[in-house]
């Protein structure tokens, strides 16, 4: 009998300490993960099953940044992820800010912080939240920036052409809700399990 | 040739008030403008004439209740 480790017992999957780098890439994308030319921001990504593959525990992320002037810090960062249906591989037309059109489930609120960037690189967040991702579904990552002022000096995530794999929204004065725009780009990204 | 700042700073102020308007670390520029009292048109114009031969890629721009942002960079 082959047993789903992820659903047995209703228990993730051991963290094993490793990574996998799932997407790489050298385009630079300011809109991700915070865009810090506006007060709020909104962005999300999918990443389709396949990039992944099996059950995992997932214990933070590691993202790479550039041309921050440093030390630049966000306030009141969140970071959140859940499963998608293996057919959603990419965002709608319009996409829903709060995830509606994408039937997500397991909604995991990761970490809320205030990130500062203190060099340019590579970066690691450990999450406060395990993500216990299935193997089976796409996985939707939700950055929410809700620092409430724009500041200069904000720089760019490095990123990889992708048709409509990433979604995002700007706005001033207030967090953003209802439809945001579909962007061509996925954010490099290495899960940490 | 870089961005002649005083002149597009000047021609800017004609239709609001300029909160910022400089270039980043060389990789973008970045325009924000309150109070800005015309249509995006004549914004683009002013772009135009300052500021694309440098960073020609218009990578943002949102004109919201008066609050006029826009990026430029030079390349992705």
């Amino acid at each position: 009998m082959i047993i789903n480790p992820y659903i047995f017992d209703g228990n993730c999957v051991p963290i094993t300490g490793g990574s996998s780098l799932i997407v790489n890439g050298f385009t630079n994308i300011n809109q991700y993960p915070a865009y810090g030319l506006y007060d709020y921001s909104w962005v999300s990504l999918i990443y389709s099953q396949g990039l992944i593959s099996v059950p995992r525990q997932i214990r933070g992320i590691e993202i790479e940044v550039s041309g921050y002037s440093t030390p630049y810090t966000y306030l009141n960062q969140t970071i959140k992820m859940a499963h998608i249906p293996s057919s959603t591989n990419v965002f709608p037309l319009n996409p829903q800010v709060d995830w509606s059109d994408l039937n997500p489930t397991n909604i995991t609120i990761c970490k809320v912080f205030n990130w500062t960037i203190n060099a340019n690189g590579l970066i690691e967040i450990l999450f406060d939240q395990n993500f216990c991702y299935n193997g089976v579904d796409n996985l939707v990552l939700g950055w929410e920036n809700r620092d409430g002022s724009w500041a200069i000096g904000y720089g760019s995530a490095e990123s990889l052409a992708n048709s409509n794999k990433g979604a995002y929204k700007n706005q001033d004065n207030s967090y953003p809700t209802g439809t945001g725009f579909r962007l061509s780009y996925s954010m490099k990204l290495r899960l940490l399990y | 040739m870089a961005v002649n700042r005083d002149a597009l700073v000047l021609a800017l102020e004609q239709y609001g008030i300029v909160e910022y308007c400089d270039s980043h670390l060389d990789l973008y520029y970045i325009v924000v403008m309150s109070s800005w009292y015309e249509d995006e048109n004549t914004f683009f114009d002013i772009a135009n004439q300052y500021i694309i031969d440098d960073y020609p890629l218009l990578t943002n721009f949102t004109l919201v209740d008066g609050v006029l942002k826009a990026q430029y960079n030079k390349g992705q």
